[in-house]
């Protein structure tokens, strides 16, 4: 994996325990537990309905968990938002700004909430994202990627433990999305949690150290990519016949599945089997041309996990 | 004061903000001007015997009496019975426009993204609001005594002021803002709970303008429906203003609660509308779909 590297433990800028909305008979998030540490840079992820709009409407106090709990450095979003708030900053889905404003005025007019030092920051948070030459313009003649620009020039006005972006690359060319994946690094390399929920697996492949999968509102898995990705290795073997090589590796401890195809067989099974599969090949007379692990991707882990075909990835 | 600062903030840089000041600028001395030129042209037209009217001597006197509630010295009585309505249209339109469009921009998610009590988010934007309200009904009387003026040097009228002049000019402005409270108030709370800008300018309109006619038709096919529309906001609207009611040349009908009473229960009413409002907004999900 080419994700970044952490270094744990760190203070946790969120946590969430037992966190559960329903809505009516419908239960759109469902016992949630997770951390998110300063200096991490953590993907949510999950298909469509998943819970992952409702689960930062939750964090941010934009909507009342049924039970459960979201804490921000510390401070309890619902009983105390002033406080627990003022160490995130956040964008939801679209980035939505006052129209009539331009780009330094909505971020002047958030400023002016926050208080503290948030004016000082306007201005550097526009150089930034790359909008100081538009800051004047009204804020509804920005095409989306501007908006988006602003809207994470937002999050940094309150110098924030925690910023959460959703999508925050939608609507952005390449190399806006590539200027968004390095602010993203930037961000956690001077102490700040970031969760990103991004559409795109490998963006999140890209910059984030940890992963939280979620499905029908529950947490399905959750760790470093790395480990994730690992534990859905697969090896393709050549061998012949497949038949008789499917049934020397099934019965193998380590062994999940086995798939008989033209020319071989493809294994998934636990890390580092490759030895253990040729052994049983042999030993039951086959011998492989080939045994080639083969690293799943994210992408390959989320359609396994959430068992989603390749038209129902995250949004 | 942080959420107040950025309301005040993001309303003067509204262009309609500024839309509305311009109407209630240009509306009270253009009605001065109106009723000034076309009673002129009545009574000249009375008196060359242009138009021959039925009792000409009664509604000559009732029209020279017209003509001299425009004279500066009668401001303070006249600019209540044309600021009040415009006013209140403006606040209306100003409440619902700047809170409906709260959650029909989904600013409101962003706001309070950056802290702070929902209850505090619309205090301040209510408080806002009624500052707003205040230099509407400032920019109104100012408007009036501007039209006055120039009525009272077009007519040749006697300028000079009676000594209590200012003291009933701030009286009359205060009554004017206090009254047009309610409906901002109510606005608002339809904002609130439809999420719509549209729905509370559209039922507070039909609240100022619908409430009295419905009474009116009511009252006169049940009597015993007085004492409800009496309650009303209305009716105590009147009380409050009927003594701005001299244009009409007529001595005001009588009126069911006293003055104190009517402040007591607009006063109910603002309180309610805010309540409410604060209530739905702090309990409510603000989903995101």
């Amino acid at each position: 994996m080419n994700g970044p590297r952490i270094s744990p433990p760190a203070e946790i800028a969120l946590r969430t325990e037992g966190l559960t909305k329903r809505f009516g008979t419908l239960t759109a998030v469902d016992g949630l537990g997770f951390e998110v540490r300063r200096g991490e840079v953590v993907g949510l992820l999950g298909p469509n309905g998943a819970g992952k709009s409702t689960t930062i409407g939750m964090i941010l106090g934009l909507i009342a968990p049924t039970t459960g709990r979201a804490e921000i450095a510390g401070r309890d979003v619902r009983a105390d938002p002033a406080d627990a708030l003022a160490n995130v900053g956040a964008i939801v889905e679209v980035p939505a700004f006052y129209p009539y404003l331009s780009g330094r005025d909505n971020l002047t007019a958030l400023a002016l909430i926050r208080g503290g030092g948030a004016l000082a920051r306007v201005e550097p948070a526009l150089a930034r994202v790359g909008l100081t030459d538009r800051a004047r313009s009204p804020f509804r003649t920005y095409s989306l990627g501007m908006r988006q620009r602003l809207g994470i020039a937002s999050t940094l006005l309150g110098d924030p433990s925690l910023v959460i972006l959703d999508e925050p690359t939608n609507g952005l060319d390449p190399a806006g999305q590539r200027e968004i994946r390095t602010l993203v690094r930037e961000l956690a390399s001077e102490g700040r949690a970031v969760l990103l929920a991004s559409h795109l697996l490998y963006e999140v492949e890209q910059v984030c150290h940890k992963v939280l999968v979620i499905k029908k509102g529950r947490l399905i898995a959750s760790g470093p990519i790395a480990e994730i990705v690992h534990a859905g290795s697969v090896y393709a073997i050549e061998v012949t016949p497949p038949a008789a090589a499917r049934d020397a590796v099934l019965g193998l401890a380590g062994v999940e599945s086995v798939t008989a195809r033209d020319g071989g067989i493809d294994v998934a099974a636990q890390p580092g089997m490759g030895a253990a599969l040729n052994r049983a090949l042999v030993q039951a007379g086959l011998y492989a041309d080939a045994i080639v692990p083969k690293r799943g991707s994210l992408e390959d882990v989320f359609l396994e996990l959430t068992g989603e075909d390749a038209d129902a990835l995250p949004s | 004061m942080r959420f107040l600062r950025s309301e005040i903030f993001r309303l003067v840089r509204r262009r309609m903000l500024w839309v509305l000041f311009l109407f209630i600028a240009v509306l009270p001395p253009a009605l001065y001007l109106l009723i000034y030129t076309s009673t002129k042209a009545q009574v000249e037209a009375i008196r060359s015997g242009r138009i021959d009217a039925p009792n000409a001597q009664q509604q000559l006197r009732q029209m020279e009496e017209l003509l001299t509630t425009l004279r500066p010295d009668r401001l303070p009585d006249m600019a209540m019975g044309l600021v009040f309505p415009i006013a209140t249209i403006l606040v209306i339109v100003l409440a619902g426009n700047t809170t409906g469009n709260e959650f029909g921009w989904a600013t409101i998610r962003t706001v309070l993204t950056h802290g702070g009590r929902r209850a505090a988010f619309i205090g301040a934007k209510l408080a806002a609001l009624a500052l707003a309200a205040v230099a509407f009904v400032v920019a109104g009387f100012l408007a009036a005594l501007l039209g006055s003026v120039v009525v009272g040097i077009m007519s040749g009228a006697d300028l000079s002021l009676s000594g209590d002049f200012a003291g009933r000019l701030l009286v009359n402005a205060g009554k004017v803002t206090y009254v047009t409270l309610p409906y901002l108030a109510f606005a608002a709370m339809v904002a609130v709970l439809a999420r719509s800008a549209a729905a509370a300018i559209g039922f507070g309109m039909v609240l100022f303008f619908g409430e009295s006619v419905i009474s009116g038709i009511a009252i006169s096919l049940n009597r015993d429906l007085r004492a409800l529309f009496d309650a009303g906001i209305s009716r105590n609207v009147s009380t409050i203003t009927r003594a701005s009611v001299v244009t009409q040349g007529a001595s005001p009908p009588p009126l069911p609660a006293d003055v104190p009473i009517s402040w007591l229960i607009l006063g109910l009413y603002i309180v309610a509308f805010v309540a409410i409002a604060i209530h739905r907004i702090s309990k409510r999900d603000l989903t995101l779909a």
